[in-house]
């Protein structure tokens, strides 16, 4: 008898615990369903700020194709100078591995890069890599935990399965839009704070919501990146081509 | 100056300016930066460094077509230069592309075996970017890329030689050779044509190319045609070579490979004036830190040369030896690591042969003011531990700092 009421017990436990985590992983699922569109092609503006307040400005324009769940993007560097047609390709492959290739205008050459390299600074700027693919995880890459809500958004706690740039994430979606509006970076630790990300404006390009204007902190440092959206299309028809390469390496068609 | 000004005149008329824009990308653009760069310093003999460079980059862009010129005036010493005056046209999977340029071979990052379609430019020695090291040349590409592999086929008709520096801090003739009446040939005819082709494609996380190339080998030999007045009568070798290329990315480390045989037209190496048939290889293994952005390689390059003949102190194979011997090898170390932001960035390059135990050693602090304004303090230093002789031993009074400025716009 002792034995039931204790297996009871655990099942009710259990149950609960599946409860409370459904609507996490839901939201989750659907923040990223929200982000995620066949083709994008996105004008951006990075502001690096310095802690005594000074910035530099990067151009960036960025395209991505979602194919049978495969995602290839690339990133052209418009500007500064020195940097101007720098681009950046990724391919997502079947079973989990991308991958990436840089070509370096100066040298005249295209380098393959490893997917470690994507926890490195991108541009100099306080987004890494992967950030730029993506600074919220989906039901299947990280165990997402509901903390809190209130009546506009929802906080949830993230701990990816495989652990390469961040321990945990916290994050507060908005409600309304599942946009996320902060995301708290940590260390592998999962306690020290590495980066804050605030969203600080949001809007709609063809009835889809997106983030407009977004700013991620390096806490340590005190120094700090604004992404601005120029302009944005989404799912409209966009060539393969320019996920070759060819591309990559002509930069033409 | 004229012609600078007629550089710069043609610049102001053009139409306004785009940039190169994926949102616009029906519309041909046209884009003109400038770049300026000051620099003073201090060789080791206590003589003045001054180095003023202008350089100006017109590309004019379509869908279908491309043309670029890179111009450079040096005002420390007068000199204008093209680095690039090249049209490409696109068509379907075909790029061609003619005029004056440059196209790297080689998948290394620091050195090259089988980068053969550009000659050296050493006039001002070595210094910490590989394509400024090279000199353009005429030639026509077309490349066609696949899937997941590509070909080049290039065509030169003609080709120009290494800089021959006879005189100045970066000499690389003799001192015997000094008072020299040197003779070149006209190396710019159909007769001196060169052509090759490479195809690379990749398997998995292995990138690799096979290479085949007619030309000449860039550095001259020569015949003695009179001892008094010493003259001689340059001569190029004309060689096949038959080389290969590949790296492969074992996260985060990247092998690189390269190397190839070059069959020399003096088969028996019996001429003392042509270059003997060779093998050339580099090993290079290099980590990117991802945190940091840091890079680190390490490279072994090395040559072998068939038929080498110790007996002919005349004969260019032996001349151009390190210390006489049949073989070369030289290890390569390069660090590069961003700060700020990578707003500073501190570089070192140092090249060890260990034949004549000569050594080069270039640093460099680059801090960015602004992003299209940096500067800049370089050190180098060449040398040898030993006495043997050799170019590093010869560039020993070379050794330079330099404190510089750059800005594009």
């Amino acid at each position: 008898m002792k034995y039931t009421i204790t297996t009871l017990l655990l099942l009710l436990l259990a149950t609960s615990f599946a409860w409370a985590a459904m609507p996490a992983d839901q939201v989750m699922a659907k923040v990223m369903e929200v982000q995620t569109s066949d083709t994008s092609a996105l004008d951006l503006k990075l502001t690096l700020i310095e802690p005594n307040g000074q910035m530099r400005e990067r151009r960036i324009q960025t395209l991505s194709q979602t194919k049978g769940g495969l995602t290839s993007s690339l990133t052209v560097f418009l500007s500064p100078e020195n940097v101007r047609n720098t681009r950046f390709l990724s391919i997502e492959q079947e079973g989990g591995t991308t991958e990436q290739w840089i070509y370096l205008p100066a040298l005249k050459r295209s380098r393959r890069i490893g997917s470690s390299e994507e926890g490195g600074s991108f541009m100099g700027s306080d987004f890494s890599y992967a950030d730029m693919a993506s600074t919220t995880y989906d039901e299947k890459e990280a165990e997402h935990l509901l903390l809190d809500e209130d009546q506009n958004s929802w906080r949830i706690q993230s701990t990816p399965f495989e652990q390469k740039t961040y321990g945990k994430t916290i994050t507060v979606v908005q409600k309304a839009t599942y946009l996320p509006l902060r995301v708290e970076f940590y260390d592998l630790d999962g306690n020290t704070l590495v980066k804050t990300l605030v969203t600080e404006e949001t809007g709609t390009v063809g009835g889809k919501p997106i983030t407009k204007i977004l700013t991620m902190k390096t806490e340590a440092s005190g120094h700090a990146t604004r992404l601005e959206m120029l302009q944005a299309r989404f799912d409209a028809p966009l060539s393969s081509g320019y996920f070759t390469l060819k591309f990559l390496e002509t930069g033409r068609l | 100056m004229k012609r600078l000004l007629l550089v710069l005149l043609s610049c102001l008329l053009l139409m306004p300016l785009f940039g190169f824009d994926l949102f616009l990308e029906e519309e041909p653009s046209r884009i003109t930066s400038f770049t300026a760069e000051a620099a003073g310093g201090f060789y080791r003999d206590e003589q003045f460094l001054t180095r003023t460079k202008l350089s100006v980059a017109l590309e004019q862009n379509h869908q279908r077509y491309g043309a670029t010129a890179h111009l450079s005036y040096d005002a420390s010493t007068n000199r204008m230069e093209a680095g690039e005056l090249s049209v490409s046209l696109f068509v379907g999977n075909l790029t061609f592309k003619g005029g004056l340029f440059t196209h790297p071979w080689g998948s290394a990052s620091t050195s090259h075996v089988v980068d053969v379609l550009s000659a050296r430019d050493l006039r001002e020695g070595f210094v910490d970017d590989l394509e400024a090291m090279k000199r353009p040349s005429a030639m026509l590409l077309l490349s066609s890329y696949m899937k997941r592999s590509s070909v080049d086929l290039v065509f030169k008709p003609g080709f120009l030689p290494s800089h021959l520096v006879t005189e100045g801090r970066y000499s690389l003739i003799p001192p015997a050779f000094a008072s020299a009446t040197i003779t070149e040939p006209d190396t710019m005819g159909l007769g001196s044509w060169e052509a090759g082709g490479r195809y690379r494609t990749s398997l998995g996380k292995l990138d690799m190319g096979l290479l085949y190339f007619n030309g000449h080998h860039p550095d001259p030999g020569f015949s003695i045609t009179s001892y008094v007045p010493l003259a001689v009568d340059l001569a190029y070798t004309r060689y096949q070579l038959f080389g290969l290329e590949s790296s492969l990315l074992f996260d985060p480390f990247t092998l690189a490979l390269e190397g190839g045989f070059f069959l020399s037209e003096d088969k028996d190496g019996t001429d003392s004036s042509l270059y003997n048939s060779r093998f050339a290889y580099l090993a290079e293994l290099s980590y990117t830190q991802a945190e940091s952005s840091a890079f680190l390689a390490l490279a072994y390059q090395g040559r072998y040369i068939l038929d080498f003949s110790t007996t002919n102190p005349a004969d260019v194979d032996y001349l151009a030896s390190y210390d006489g011997k049949a073989y070369e090898n030289t290890l390569l170390l390069v660090v590069e690591y961003p700060f700020l932001q990578q707003r500073l960035t501190t570089r070192a390059a140092l090249t060890y042969n260990l034949e004549s135990e000569g050594y080069a050693v270039l640093t460099s602090l680059s801090y960015a003011i602004e992003d299209n304004l940096s500067v800049f303090l370089k050190g180098t230093v060449y040398g040898a531990v030993g006495t043997k002789s050799s170019l590093y031993k010869s560039w020993d009074d070379n050794d330079s700092l330099q404190v510089g400025m750059k800005a594009w716009f």
